[in-house]
């Protein structure tokens, strides 16, 4: 239900929605792998949303700028852009890219290595026996995973990356990571496998695919600590059903990159902002998903409801929600909820001189600086 | 008695190799079907049923792992609280068979009590048989847990591994249950197994009250 003329400006209207809602939402579902494979849209976002995320964040006194439709089209010609003005949310509200050109941008982060034609051939002296098994196994439900050709493209990418790096080889994930990308159809098996390789090689991915894993438990170590602590009543609540451990949900999102239960275009998104921040923006993304349906979870009382629906309806409905937001002009509000965004004057806070036993203590302790010195030298 | 009620709820894991049928194995056994349109499992999956076994109602509660060898760190962190343990391998793959002498090694190591396990040698369906039955039945033996050959593709034997899993689920329970029902009283409400470390050998029986 979306109202027409509605003013979020309009001091009556600011309260008139809370986080995650049942009245204004929607409703939630939690689908099979298919919802990945749906068309792909033109854009990721279907309305435009520039001018009011202007008005939004001076309203809402957030210091922050988004790059412009013509500063975008600059990025991706020039590959400059000003960099006071923030990527991640740009990237993360704008229609001013089609989803081509969110594939392009995170190209362009990659660095080419011409490997991929000679890389490709398998090697006799070698096993592939996990990867063929999983090829046949990856988003099977879908049409388009059907084809042989596909099949041989995908299986193409993943030894060539397996002959690239013995040590990591193949490890289940990979082949949906691809495959997500694949489905985008762009024909660019290279493009893919230069990104596969950016995202193991230069952005640290590696540890949650060798063996043992251990980047894998030193992202959930993380993601157990930031969850309980932003979400202290949830987390109790999670405790009481048996969910001591959030890795059961959310380990597979770190080894997929998000690419399983999501919509492509949304995924590429997400996608694009790993390559600008990094692997801390994945758990904060999850945490603020789970943070926007904090009110809906608290209210499950069945250990295998949660689980579903973290696991398979977390971002797909997430997606939803925010393009409903956009549609009920609560963007930035709801941005800001989720901690996403950071108002402006708490970042004004911090700069705030502190007093002067303040800075005595936050002095480092040397010879003659210490505060017995201070008094009584 | 309504739907939801049930005497025990137990943990019970799925474990085995990558592509030995795990998934599908709970498919058919929980959702009566053979999907043809499986994927591989990445971290962990859940299922839930209920199981009759004579006048006791057990509440499964199934975790089906990640089979592929990287991952069995973390799958060890999931051990915690189970009961019962379903080994799964391939009768057309002869590493999986090879393999799952691993998995009862993992299991045996970082688990103190004792569990209710079985071995199952999927694929029975297939003409390519690489396992035989003798070899599956000798290792069973040699860690004295009962053996089953089945096919999810022609749902054979399936209802049989969790018939022979909760009877022997059944006896453990009821003789824990006899030690310890002293501390069941004081218990309401629904028991939890993966709760806290020290429950798993607290009290293992309680009536659900719903």
């Amino acid at each position: 239900m979306i109202q027409h003329n509605f003013n979020p400006f309009r001091k009556s209207n600011r309260q008139a929605y809370s986080l995650f809602d049942e009245k204004s939402s929607h409703e939630i579902t939690v689908e099979d792998e298919l919802a990945i494979l749906k068309p792909i849209p033109k854009y990721v976002w279907e309305d435009d949303y520039y001018e009011q995320l202007k008005l939004e964040l001076k309203y809402y006194k957030v210091d922050i700028q988004v790059l412009s439709h013509s500063e975008w089209q600059n990025l991706l010609t020039t590959g400059m852009y000003d960099s006071s003005k923030n990527l991640l949310l740009s990237i993360f509200t704008t229609r001013s890219l089609t989803v081509k050109q969110v594939f392009d941008f995170i190209m362009m982060q990659c660095q080419m290595t011409c490997q991929f034609e000679h890389l490709k051939k398998q090697l006799k002296e070698k096993s592939y026996e996990c990867i063929t098994k999983d090829v046949h196994r990856t988003f099977k439900s879908s049409d388009y995973f059907q084809k042989e050709e596909v099949l041989q493209r995908l299986q193409d990418i993943l030894v060539a990356y397996s002959n690239l790096d013995s040590e990591v080889s193949y490890g289940q994930g990979m082949n949906f990571i691809v495959a997500g990308l694949m489905y985008l159809d762009f024909n660019n098996d290279e493009a893919i496998f230069e990104i596969l390789r950016t995202i193991i090689m230069d952005k640290e991915w590696r540890q949650l695919y060798i063996n043992g894993t251990p980047g894998l438990f030193l992202l959930m170590a993380k993601f157990n600590f930031k969850f309980k602590k932003r979400m202290p009543e949830l987390y109790q609540h999670f405790l009481k059903l048996g969910i001591e451990d959030m890795s059961m949900c959310a380990s597979a999102f770190y080894l997929t990159l998000c690419m399983q239960h999501s919509p492509i275009q949304f995924s590429l998104v997400l996608l694009a902002m790993f390559f600008i921040e990094g692997d801390d923006i994945i758990t904060k993304m999850i945490l603020s998903m789970i943070k926007y349906f904090e009110n809906y979870l608290l209210k499950l009382n069945d250990f295998q409801l949660i689980i579903e629906f973290i696991k398979r309806g977390l971002i797909n409905n997430f997606y939803r929600e925010i393009q409903k937001c956009r549609k009920q002009q609560r963007l930035v509000q709801v941005l800001l909820d989720i901690g996403l965004i950071k108002r402006k004057d708490k970042q004004h806070k911090q700069k705030i001189k502190k007093g002067l036993m303040k800075q005595l203590v936050d002095r480092p302790l040397a010879f003659g600086n210490d505060v017995y010195s201070y008094f009584f030298r | 008695m309504s739907l939801g009620y049930y005497d025990w709820l137990v943990k019970v894991i799925v474990l085995g190799d990558s592509g030995v049928g795990k998934t599908n194995i709970l498919t058919q056994f929980c959702d009566s079907k053979f999907s043809q349109n499986y994927t591989a499992t990445i971290g962990v999956d859940f299922k839930i049923k209920i199981l009759n076994i004579q006048d006791k109602k057990i509440k499964l509660q199934i975790w089906d792992t990640a089979g592929q060898e990287r991952f069995r760190n973390i799958t060890q962190t999931y051990y915690k609280g189970a009961f019962g343990i379903i080994f799964v391998y391939s009768l057309i793959d002869r590493n999986s068979f090879n393999n799952v002498e691993g998995w009862i090694k993992s299991i045996l190591e970082s688990t103190t009590d004792e569990v209710c396990s079985i071995l199952v040698g999927n694929k029975l369906d297939s003409q390519d048989r690489r396992v035989q039955t003798a070899e599956g039945e000798k290792l069973a033996q040699k860690y004295n847990m009962p053996f089953l050959e089945t096919s999810a593709l022609e749902n054979k034997n399936i209802q049989d591994i969790f018939d022979r899993l909760g009877q022997n689920l059944k006896i453990r329970l009821e003789n824990e249950g006899q030690k310890v029902s002293n501390n069941t009283q004081r218990q309401s409400g629904q028991f939890k197994l993966n709760q806290e470390a020290n429950q798993t050998e607290q009290p293992t029986s309680s009536c659900n009250s719903c």
